[in-house]
């Protein structure tokens, strides 16, 4: 077959020569592809989907601090990025257009989580409070106070009517959003919770901490389910259930990602090549068109991983710091990245 | 998804011991749970109708209309709709979306009760004080009231022996003068079952609307008319101070007139002689409760396959009026006379610690502990973590087809959204707990 030449410009993984490609990614392929990247190591695709290939498609620029996270909304219309600027920034997931800016906290923001209706925004900051807005209108609609420490980490349920919040104070509150009161608090760990997830049906939260520790909690009793570690107690930095519930996510300072079987009880992937040694890097999956893990690295590196066969099947270089967040989009092949360098950049598949 | 995870014999707990929470708002006089049994909506004594919440205890909708007391409510079955009936006459259907009015109807006399069709939040049946049963149904925009007969069905088979028993039977039926105090449909819709001031069970055909079926249960008011979930049993509260239960017979494959309406059980207080206020059965059809009249504060909860009383739950210092059990968890709701407050009692589990750490595992009596053979061994750590990586190689992970896990609720039910703006609601929330 003809050596074919796909469109690709100088950001995206300049490792990986493909030979015998398809000229359609979503063809249902028969044949295995084999392609070298610079430093000779075999790069083996799963047998239907081929190589992801993300080039640059925008970049957001604005904020006048490191990005500490971004993320899609559900229905795929906006992009939410939080900063250590204080400040929320909502932007257009189509075409990168700003929309607007959403202020009120007293310190950085750690994280942000869309409501289900993708109307609402919550948002954990270093001010020790979880704030929840009106994403339209910039108005704030609850002030959760409680947390003793620097909120870290914040999910909403599925149904929207209950948050989760991981803090350095060691705890995880659960809040009634209506109300804006804490219904529970969870004595999670020994150390600061640095994430907390719901999953699909939100009767689970998943948390983890920098003392090495995974737990699974029962949402309406609050009760310990599950604890996992890793051998090493290396500090978890992220955690997240995969789309189905069944396996989950972490991210280590041991720069190692992993993939664990919950209810066996061990990890099942360990996923290795980036570096990842003092920040929290999040990891996630795309699984829009084939299924990868993808995290930020602290050389400002974007990797992407097979899930099966754990090999590196891309590298996205661009930006100039750590790449701190990663999110995925619901439908589309987009990738949002940001990092220590204040810009997020948009990766987009054709 | 966390039943993987639970403590089996926690999960294997049949009915509810501790009262967990006390709901106040306003004066209750019914509640219903919704099919999933995440929402409870609850009627008050002025004609409020709230919808709570049971993830947080917190209210999701205040909906204002009625201006008496509410009668009963009805669920839709994908749970966006509810019907509450009141003692002004008139009949609501809310949309839970956005709390507004989907179909207000309008009666000549007093409503006992209303409920919705199973499968069509459309059609719902009513049993009225002065008036015959009547079925109101707008598929097709306009309201349409269809009324029925209360008059039991003549019984006209021939193997009667006696001719005068036979005489007797029919001039009972056709000429005692009655009227349905209860209608409910069947767990498909497809026959109503109402209940008469003489004791009678007519079984109504929800197409044809006629009376294919009558049987005379009992000789007092009959109070309530309940079904089971699954449709196989129902339970006949009356005035006579017993709940009777029985087996459905058949009802897509057997001919009416062939149906064999046994009676199962008799449930009573042979000791206080008290009436039932409200009878219900438990979400796997196991278990049966009733609420006493008066001064016995009690909720009797019986088991259906030998009858006898395992449990009776009791409330601070109120009679309770209606009761409910939530159709997937094991708790129970009830309304109290005086207050109207919402007791609520569920199952409390302690913590296992065997959770909280990977290796921590709950054993009945001491285990002698028996060393591996390289229980000791020092392996370098690139040896130990490659034997580790190469292990992981042979598993085959699929993290994005969804399976669904056996005795979960996973029929899709409405969610109704969380109002966060000042400007949507003013009500002055007093609840507690």
């Amino acid at each position: 077959m003809d050596k074919m030449d796909m469109d690709r410009s100088a950001d995206s993984s300049g490792d990986t020569t493909d030979s015998e490609l398809p000229s359609h990614p979503g063809d249902a392929l028969r044949h295995r592809y084999v392609s070298t990247n610079a430093n000779a190591r075999a790069v083996v695709t799963t047998e239907r989907t081929g190589l992801p290939k993300y080039v640059l498609h925008f970049i957001l620029e604005g904020h006048k601090a490191g990005v500490t996270n971004v993320k899609f909304s559900a229905d795929g219309q906006w992009i939410a990025t939080s900063s250590a600027d204080k400040t929320i920034k909502i932007w257009h997931a189509d075409d990168g257009e700003y929309e607007t800016t959403i202020e009120g906290h007293g310190r950085g923001i750690n994280d942000i989580a869309w409501s289900p209706d993708s109307k609402v925004l919550a948002s954990a900051s270093d001010d020790k409070t979880v704030r929840i807005w009106n994403v339209m209108s910039g108005r704030i609609l609850r002030t959760l106070r409680g947390h003793t420490n620097y909120a870290y980490s914040v999910d909403f349920n599925p149904k929207g009517n209950l948050i989760a919040s991981g803090s350095f104070d060691e705890s995880i509150k659960i809040w009634d959003v209506k109300k804006g009161v804490c219904l529970r608090t969870l004595p999670a760990h020994s150390d600061p919770v640095s994430a907390v997830h719901f999953t699909r049906d939100g009767t689970m939260i998943v948390s983890c901490s920098h003392d090495g520790q995974i737990r699974l909690w029962d949402t309406s009793t609050g009760q310990c389910l599950k604890t996992l570690i890793e051998d090493n107690n290396s500090p978890v930095s992220c955690v997240r259930f995969s789309p189905n519930g069944k396996y989950l996510l972490s991210g280590a300072l041991d720069s190692a990602v992993r993939l664990w079987d919950y209810l066996k009880g061990r990890c099942v992937k360990t996923y290795q090549g980036h570096k990842n040694e003092k920040f929290i890097c999040v990891s996630t999956f795309s699984t829009t068109r084939g299924v990868w893990v993808v995290s930020g690295s602290e050389d400002g590196r974007i990797f992407f991983w097979d899930v099966q066969t754990k090999d590196v099947v891309q590298i996205l270089d661009g930006h100039k710091d750590v790449v701190l967040a990663v999110d995925a989009h619901p439908t589309k092949n987009l990738l949002a990245s940001a990092g220590l360098d204040g810009v997020v950049r948009i990766w987009m598949e054709r | 998804m966390n039943l993987l995870l639970l403590d089996p014999f926690a999960l294997s707990q049949e009915y509810p011991e501790n009262l967990t929470h006390t709901l106040n708002y306003g004066h209750s006089t019914c509640i219903k749970f919704n099919r999933k049994g995440d929402y409870l909506a609850s009627g008050l004594i002025d004609g409020t109708v709230i919808v709570f919440d049971f993830e947080t205890y917190g209210i999701a909708r205040v909906l204002r209309g009625h201006t008496r007391p509410v009668q009963s409510l009805s669920w839709s079955r994908d749970g966006r709709y509810l019907l509450s009936s009141s003692r002004d006459w008139k009949c609501i259907l809310w949309d839970l979306k956005d709390g507004s009015r989907e179909k207000t109807v309008r009666f000549e006399s007093a409503i006992w009760g209303a409920e919705l069709h199973p499968f069509n939040h459309q059609i719902f049946i009513t049993a009225l004080l002065d008036d015959a049963p009547t079925l109101v149904d707008f598929s097709d925009g306009t309201i349409r009231k269809h009324l029925l007969s209360s008059t039991p069905l003549q019984k006209d088979d021939e193997d009667d022996e006696d001719e005068e028993d036979a005489d007797a039977d029919r001039r009972e039926r056709k000429h005692d003068k009655q009227s349905t105090l209860v209608a409910t449909f069947t767990r498909s819709g497809q026959y109503i079952f109402a209940g008469t001031s003489k004791g009678w069970l007519n079984v109504i055909d929800s197409e044809t609307l006629q009376t294919v079926r009558s049987e005379k249960l009992t000789t007092s008011n009959i109070k309530h008319i309940c079904f089971s979930i699954s449709g196989k049993q129902f339970l006949v509260n009356s005035s006579d101070r017993t709940i009777r239960l029985y087996n459905t017979p058949d009802l897509t494959y057997v001919d009416p007139v062939d149906w064999d309406i046994d009676i199962v059980h008799r449930f009573q207080d042979v000791v206080n002689r008290l009436q039932w206020n409200s009878v219900a059965f438990s979400s796997n059809g196991d278990y049966v409760m009733a609420s006493t009249y008066q001064d016995a504060h009690d909720i009797y909860i019986w088991e259906t396959t030998v009858g006898s009383l395992v449990k009776i739950l009791e409330a601070p210092r109120e009679e309770i009026v209606d009761v409910q059990w939530d159709p997937n968890r094991t708790l129970v709701a009830a309304t109290g006379l005086d207050n109207g407050t919402i007791y609520v009692w569920a199952t409390v589990t302690p913590q296992r610690w065997s959770a909280l750490a990977p290796d921590f595992v709950e054993v009945e009596e001491n285990v002698e502990y028996e060393e591996r053979e390289d229980e000791f061994d020092i392996i370098p750590d690139e040896i130990a973590n490659k034997r580790k990586l190469d292990q992981e190689d042979d598993d085959e992970v699929d993290v994005v087809t969804i399976e669904r896990v056996r005795g979960e609720f996973s029929e899709e039910s409405f969610v109704i959204p969380v109002l966060l703006e000042e400007d949507d609601e003013t009500f002055d929330s007093s609840d507690s707990d």
